[in-house]
């Protein structure tokens, strides 16, 4: 029964960083309509940055974290600024803009595996001491407390500016319709260029903290990308809080089927569930019915 | 010499392999699906030809039969999956991402049937005829298929499928024809593309060959079969070119050409409607 418990609590933690990765893929994904693929690297650009960081200048874990999230949000604005903002402008912007971010993935991972020498990077241990929390034979590292409470207040903040802000309006509205949106005085790149950013920091957070959990290579992004992915069909686009429940439904499912199931089957599972939800609840689990539609 | 002439050999057998596969995915957008699922079929042509050859040991009986078991197997997946078409454009480019991670994990875990990651090796047996052969037969078909009505059907289809089943085409239809089409093309890329390299191993059907098949569409342009044709050429000649002068990198210089294409050519390399859309505004000038 612990075991069972402590279990859980593995993926909730792995969730938790799925989760905040998701969000930023949600974003993206319901404001500007792109399928982007390049995502999962601004998670290894920012795990880059914040290894570089730590292990270079001998930052702490605060300064890491804030410096992957910066490189992040910069690889995410580059992506956007020179592969989608000529694209989008046009009609038939879906075939463009995924076979775009297909460009931008295969250079920028490909610069990831030179500027790494296709090795695999820790972040100095240096940078944060890891203590073992336990509780009721429970037991939390360091790092899954981090984890559990970065997206907890992440998730707070990206609902906080999305439904209370005029900013978050403006980019609820842009993702509706540009030129209405020029309409009422808002201007829909400087918007566009805002949720890049956004969505590019919680990209970037979440590959530090795969990043410290595990370790780093130029793949990172990969294995976040498909679990967003997922995450986002589960829970359903165009609801952040969609993104988040299904970022801690993978998360969970995952580390389960690889203790009761198989190891080697656990991402099948995953895809399974990826495939059932596509078939059987297009929406997802919180997606309105216009967002089934797109 | 001697060397340069095998290594465009292998090159041309190799773009032989990549087009077929590339006209799969070309047969599906020309029907507005959006697909990855080449790779998955020809996976399973892959896997055929890497089973077959060792049991028939004859190359001209072996060739033909691993052909005909991967167009099969392909058209047979393709047909499993038909039910992914409930799905709009942005949702089944998802789907078909999907398929190709669940046969990729089927792969990695059944080795004793596929070898897993360490993979196999396929017989010697595939030879440059039979790839012309099935190359010309192909094009043959493409040919006459998009002068056809279905060709007409499909375009009306992936312009707007709510007015083409305004005017009576049957979406549907016409979409589930180019999804078990996809199937077989990319059954038989993949035999040819398995035969050719003469090791298949759970990397080999992956995203990186989904990737290329599609990249080969819009590169080479999206608009005509034959676009495919010279993309998946071209995409293939690169790495061959590009290995003799730089050791990394490779995959830079792939991702930048693709960008470029898109933003500064979207119509692709051979667009039928440049011409079109010229003659058109020189008028209204």
């Amino acid at each position: 029964m612990t075991l069972l418990l402590q279990e859980c609590l593995d993926g909730l933690a792995l969730g938790c960083i799925y989760a905040i990765f998701s969000m930023g893929f949600s974003l993206v994904f319901g404001v500007s309509g792109v399928l982007n693929l390049a995502q999962g690297v601004y998670a290894t650009w920012g795990a880059i940055g914040a290894w570089w960081v730590a292990a270079h200048a001998g930052a702490g874990f605060a300064l890491a974290l804030i410096a992957g999230a910066g490189c992040g949000a910069g690889v995410s604005l580059f992506v956007d600024q020179v592969g989608f903002e000529r694209i989008r402008r046009r009609d038939d912007a879906l075939v463009g803009t995924l076979v775009a971010s297909i460009g931008l993935w295969i250079a920028l991972e490909d610069l990831a595996s030179i500027v790494t020498g296709a090795s695999v990077l820790e972040i100095p241990t240096s940078s944060l001491t890891v203590h073992l929390y336990r509780f009721g034979g429970l037991r939390l590292t360091t790092i899954q407390v981090l984890a559990i409470g970065a997206a907890v207040v992440l998730a707070g903040a990206v609902i906080y500016l999305l439904r209370a802000t005029r900013l978050g309006a403006a980019i609820r509205a842009v993702g509706w319709s540009r030129q209405a949106v020029e309409i009422v005085g808002v201007n829909p790149r400087a918007t566009l260029c805002i949720a890049a950013i956004v969505a590019g920091a919680l990209c970037g957070i979440a590959g530090v903290l795969l990043g410290e959990l595990t370790a780093i290579s130029y793949t990172l992004g990969d294995n976040l990308l498909l679990a967003g992915f997922a995450a986002v069909v589960i829970g359903g686009v165009g609801d952040i809080r969609g993104a988040v429940l299904g970022g801690l439904v993978i998360g969970v499912v995952e580390t389960l089927s690889a203790l009761y199931i198989s190891e080697t089957f656990q991402d099948a599972i995953t895809f399974g569930m990826l495939l059932a939800f596509l078939l059987f609840r297009p929406r997802g689990l919180f997606g309105s019915r216009e967002a089934m539609r797109a | 010499m001697g060397q340069v002439w095998t290594l465009s050999l292998s090159t041309l057998e190799l773009s032989i392999a990549a087009s077929v596969i590339a006209f799969s995915t070309y047969v599906a957008i020309a029907a507005g699906v959006l697909s990855f699922a080449s790779v998955a079929f020809a996976a399973i042509g892959g896997y055929a030809i890497a089973k077959v050859l060792p049991v028939v040991p004859v190359p001209d009986l072996g060739v033909p039969l691993s052909f005909v078991i991967g167009a099969v197997g392909g058209g047979l997946l393709a047909v499993i999956s038909l039910p992914l078409l409930r799905l709009s454009s942005h949702w089944l480019a998802l789907a078909t991402v999907a398929l190709v991670l669940v046969v990729n994990v089927l792969i990695v875990n059944l080795p004793g049937l596929t070898g897993g990651t360490t993979g196999l090796s396929v017989p010697l047996g595939m030879s440059i005829w039979w790839a012309l052969g099935v190359l010309a037969l192909v094009c043959l078909l493409l040919a006459r298929l998009y002068r056809s009505k279905y060709g007409m059907a499909a375009l009306a289809v992936r312009e707007d499928p709510a007015v083409a089943a305004g005017i009576g085409v049957p979406v549907f239809q016409i979409q589930a024809v180019a999804l078990v089409l996809s199937g077989i093309l990319g059954g038989l890329g993949g035999v040819l593309w398995a035969g050719f390299l003469g090791y298949i191993s759970s990397d080999t059907f992956y995203v990186s060959l989904a990737v290329i098949a599609v990249a080969a569409v819009v590169l080479g342009g999206a608009y005509s079969w034959k676009g495919a044709l010279v993309g998946a050429t071209i995409l293939t000649a690169i790495p061959t070119i590009l290995g003799q002068f730089i050791s990394e990198g490779e995959g830079i210089v792939n991702g930048m050409l693709l960008l470029a294409i898109v933003l500064w050519l979207p119509g692709g390399l051979i667009d039928p409607r440049r011409g079109r859309r010229r003659a058109q505004s020189r008028r209204h000038a």
